[in-house]
């Protein structure tokens, strides 16, 4: 788990062995199982996973908006279900959310004026109207929605995906927060756009130092917006590897981060055919109801050994020389032999060209 | 013209650059199309005075065995272009103009705008079919897989017994690599997203068509489920020899599956070319921002930028050039007039005034061989 | 479905949202949407017509204070439109003139049954826990008591005079169908993201559900208001045909009483008099149906007639 570069000191928020249990009809769910994160101001941890692995009960959870049934959130070092009245309106303002949905989340019948002045006056931040729109304008200009003018009087039909997205970050910032939780904030926008929301995004981690809890099911974005930062891959509940970013995505270590690096069509016909397959044992995925016993990915890994993997489930352990790069598997050191991976990157000199793909081992 | 002389365009198994002729290594297409459009227009009607233009001026010819992607973002007007072959256009679509001739196995040509009822029902499923998205529910919640496949087949062909009907099902699940024992006495619900899609596959499949249309077929599965769909596709294709058409806005996607890439942007087919020269030697400024809006995962991503402003909507498109708000490059000349769709080279058409001087640099990844 | 899914029509998602951006607010293109069809249309002006009919009828035209003995129930003609009554007095003034008592109670029981549902509806759904509870278990016990009876009941017993207090009598009696209507409705809403994004910046309660949840129902409870009128209304011409209701002056109502018991029944010349203030009460009625149609297709713009 990075840290603060300085004093060793207590992350401005913990998860710390955080559990979910949704009890159905069916059975127990077990959502999110012994997860643990410390989110910093100004520093991103990536959240990546796929649908089911528990990213986005994580992300609630951080968010305050579900109470975890196992393990406990710490805000500033105080557990959050314990938290007294002003300190927890202190928590419930430094930490925000935006999500997925552009078109779900901002209430139709108010302009973006309404909706990013409506929590100002709720707590009192501004004195005045006038003051109210000025700061408005000033969250517009952060969020790149150029001039601010145009948009406040606007209704979010008049408004396009991205621009609505970028008015739901404004609202976050109303609350002039510490952490951003974005759950897939740019999974529903179009793909030539994407990118600038993400460059928004790290504008206001540089510049206003905001910590970021970023959840994707991509690794790319993950790669490009936690570049700096640290990423944990979820599959069913758990986390199974953690690390800087860098490390994670371009030499992961677990069999189900490869599995997902081999599995990932890039833009880019010949390497992207030169992937085979991950050669995983089955096509079927495991329900939540009947995690499988021991490791969680054992009847899909093609690594997998009965008598190893299907015993126990494996803790995070460090990957060999790499302090704070850690994997769940059992059989980490035979990984990088038994799954290689399909691309063998080329070492560039520097020129940069108006291109995308280049190649830096 | 291609890509300059010199511009590299991949790396050959011994390590050596290839540089670029244009066209990878797939032969130009050549023979007779298996279907043909021209001069295409669809338009939704929204009131019922006004209509709006989702497609216009689409030439295309699809050949035999071969696999195009239609790519762009919302809007574009995509899967309106690839749904209109099969005239399933929504009650509000109506094509305004255009052909589209189809080629019959026998190798007479008619035309699909043409057809009544029941020669319409008969060309669907048997020439032409289409598998929509699995995850939205395309698939009746009601009917076991079997009574599915039993449905499809019976509304079209009244000629086949049960036995017939059980023994081609059974064929085309283990084709895309399903357990037929496992699956055809199953509900819809009881399968994941990934075998539900390729139901549908199997489902578009079911009487041999010459043509199957793909309706974002990737979109909403996991990462590894993709990978296996991407593979069944592969392989169907390689075996059963179709034409596959599929809509997607997932560029990688098309990198991975298509043999040549459309690339839509204002209704409009903006470049086509072969995969390889989209991808290493796109000519249009639209596909260019989106191949530099694409982060990949293997190899640095610094170089990635958004294309300013957002796609238009239906009905609000700029004057001249629709993408000429966002390009880099616009001149006055692409704010009056639109620029037509262009033979660059053989095999690569662009609609941009400008094309010539159009060029991605982009390092190539060796791939491990 | 017996259409097998193969041969069917795209699905419906393909179809874009196509609503004409428009630079108005939701007020203007409420009402643009509201007069697009020729039922809400013309529902709304008949509406509208009547309510200004009845409230301010008794201004402009003064019914017949004189019995005149020579006109007793003649038919329609030149100087009497719709004929005249059991005592002589022309109809068609009496129509006009007499709108106001079932209007106004008609609005003001609409009035007291809506914001009732609203209040204890809203702040039900979206408490929820041992309040939410509370309400239905009130909500349905009162919804087991017949009301019509209990109407009767009260109105006999309470002997009414002022058209007020029956207006609150008949708003209290009405609002448990409403408030279960409104309650769905905000437990629906209560998950949407912009009320979550609401809650995350710390809005409060009160204007949550003030600011964020009503407005997005503004259509729904118009169209549980109407509802909730035209059932008062029925509610009244039932009483006024049993007398139960206030009995003193002129209006709708009392014109169909009279027609009963003054005998315009038996008569085939009054039947003018007594089908003037029925029909002007179904038009009231049918006029709310239509302009509730419109509010209804605002609501889901599927059942738009394209």
């Amino acid at each position: 788990m990075s840290e603060h570069s300085g004093p060793v000191s207590e992350p401005l928020m913990r998860l710390d062995n955080v559990g979910q249990v949704f009890h159905t009809k069916r059975g127990d769910v077990r959502a999110v199982d012994a997860v643990s994160l410390d989110l910093n101001a100004g520093r991103v941890v990536c959240l990546v996973g796929e649908s089911g692995s528990g990213k986005t009960t994580t992300a609630r959870i951080a968010a305050g908006l579900n109470a975890p049934t196992e393990g406990s959130v710490r805000f500033n070092g105080k557990d959050v279900t314990e938290l007294g009245g002003r300190d927890r309106s202190t928590y419930r303002r430094a930490v925000q959310y935006i999500h997925q949905d552009p078109y779900a989340s901002l209430n139709p019948t108010r302009t973006v004026e309404s909706t990013l002045v409506a929590p100002m006056r709720k707590h009192r931040m501004v004195k005045s109207r006038a003051a109210a729109r000025k700061r408005a304008e000033e969250l517009l200009i952060e969020v790149d929605l150029t001039p601010p003018s145009n948009f406040l009087s606007k209704y979010p039909h008049q408004l396009s995906g991205g621009q609505r997205q970028r008015v739901a970050v404004a609202r976050a910032l109303t609350m002039e927060p510490r952490l951003i939780i974005a759950d897939e904030a740019t999974s529903m926008l179009d793909v030539s756009i994407r990118i600038s929301m993400l460059k928004t995004l790290g504008k206001l981690r540089d510049d206003l130092d905001v910590g970021f809890l970023f959840i994707t099911h991509d690794l790319a974005l993950a790669k490009y917006f936690g570049a700096d930062g640290e990423t944990a891959v979820m599959y069913l509940g758990r986390v199974v590897e953690r690390g800087p970013t860098t490390q994670v995505i371009n030499e992961p270590s677990h069999p189900y981060t490869r599995a997902l690096r081999q599995a990932i069509p890039e833009p880019d016909p010949k390497l992207t055919r030169s992937k085979q397959g991950a050669g995983l044992r089955t096509a079927d995925v495991p329900s939540l109801l009947a995690i499988p016993v021991g490791c969680p990915f054992h009847p899909r890994c093609p690594m997998a050994q009965p008598g190893l993997c299907d015993t126990d489930r494996p803790d995070l352990t460090m990957v060999a020389g790499k302090a704070e790069h850690s994997a769940a598997c059992v059989r980490l050191p035979d990984v990088a032999a038994e799954m290689p991976l399909a691309a063998q990157l080329v070492a560039a000199a520097g020129d940069e060209g108006a291109g995308a793909a280049g190649g830096a081992a | 013209m291609g890509p300059s002389s010199g511009d590299i365009v991949g790396f050959g198994a011994n390590g050596d650059a290839l540089q670029g002729s244009g066209y990878g290594n797939r032969p130009e297409p050549s023979g007779e199309a298996l279907v043909e459009i021209r001069n295409l227009a669809v338009d939704y009607r929204i009131s019922k005075k006004a209509t709006v233009s989702v497609v216009k001026d689409v030439n295309l010819d699809l050949y035999p065995g071969e696999s195009l992607a239609l790519v762009g973002e919302s809007g574009c007007g995509k899967t309106t272009l690839a749904l209109a072959i099969l005239r399933l256009l929504p009650k509000v679509g109506v094509i305004r103009q255009g052909s589209i001739r189809f080629r019959r196995r026998s190798g007479e040509m008619f035309d699909v705008l043409a057809l009544n009822t029941n020669e319409l029902r008969e060309f669907r499923w048997a020439e032409a079919s289409v598998v929509y998205q699995g995850a939205m529910n395309s698939l009746n919640p009601l009917l076991r897989i079997r009574a599915q496949f039993a449905e499809t087949i019976r509304a079209h062909r009244k000629d086949m017994s049960a036995q017939q009907i059980e023994a081609r099902s059974t064929e085309l699940l283990e084709l895309v690599q399903l357990e037929p024992a496992r699956v055809l006495p199953a509900f819809p619900h009881e399968l994941s997203g990934g075998m539900r899609q390729r139901v549908l596959i199997a489902l578009g499949m079911v009487l041999d068509p010459q043509l199957v249309v793909l309706d974002e077929p990737t979109t909403a599965l996991d990462i590894l489920t993709q990978r296996s769909v991407v593979e069944v596709l592969r392989r169907l294709k390689a075996e059963l020899r179709f034409t596959m058409v599929f809509v997607t806005h997932d560029l990688p996607l098309a990198a991975e599956l298509a043999d040549r890439v459309a690339t839509m942007y204002g209704g409009r087919i903006v470049e086509l070319a072969d995969v390889e020269d989209t991808f290493y030697n796109p000519k249009h400024p639209y596909t260019i921002g989106l191949i530099k809006a694409v982060p990949p995962v293997t190899g640095d991503t610094m170089m990635v930028a958004s294309v300013i402003g957002s796609p238009p909507a239906f009905g609000e498109l700029p004057s001249g050039c629709a993408f000429h708000p966002r390009c880099p490059y616009a001149q006055d000349r692409c704010v009056n007039e639109e620029p037509p769709l262009e033979r660059l080279a053989v095999g690569h058409d662009a609609a941009c005034f400008y094309a010539d001087e159009m060029s991605l640099q982009r390092k190539p990844v060796v791939a491990d061989v | 479905m017996s259409q097998p899914v193969a041969t069917a029509a795209a699905p419906v998602g393909l179809a874009p949202d196509i609503r004409p951006t428009s630079n108005a607010g939701p007020v203007r293109a409420f009402f643009k949407a509201l007069l697009r069809s020729k039922t809400g249309f013309v529902g709304f002006w008949i509406f509208s017509l009547l309510c200004l009919l009845g409230l301010f009828g008794q201004y402009i035209v003064t019914p017949d204070q004189n019995a005149n003995v020579n006109l007793i129930y003649h038919a329609p003609s030149a100087s009497h439109v719709l004929g005249t009554d059991f005592e002589g007095k022309d109809t068609l003034k009496q129509i006009l003139a007499g709108g106001q008592d079932v209007i106004i109670v008609g609005l003001v029981a609409a009035l007291v049954s809506t914001v009732v549902a609203v209040a204890f509806g809203a702040l039900a759904a979206y408490l929820g826990g041992w309040f939410d509870s509370l309400v239905v278990q009130v909500t349905d016990f009162v919804l087991t008591i017949p009301t019509f009876p209990l109407l009767l009941v009260l109105s006999a017993y309470l002997q009414l005079t002022s058209a007020f207090l029956l207006a609150i009598l008949l708003g209290g009696l009405g609002w448990p169908s409403l408030l279960r209507a409104v309650r769905a409705q905000v437990l629906s809403l209560r998950e949407r993201e912009y009320i979550e994004a609401a809650r995350l910046v710390d809005l409060g309660t009160s204007r949550i559900i003030v600011r964020e949840i009503l407005p997005n129902m503004a259509s729904y409870l118009l169209i549980n208001f109407i509802t909730a009128m035209t059932g008062a209304v029925y509610a009244l011409a039932g009483l006024y045909l049993l007398g139960l209701a206030p009995m003193s002056g002129i209006n709708w109502g009392i014109m169909i009483n009279q027609a009963w018991t003054k005998g315009a029944i038996f008569n085939p010349d009054s039947a003018f008099y007594l089908l003037s203030p029925l029909i002007v009460i179904s038009l009231l009625q049918i006029s709310s149906i239509w302009l509730m149609r419109s509010l209804e297709e605002i609501i889901n713009p599927r059942l738009r007639e394209v």
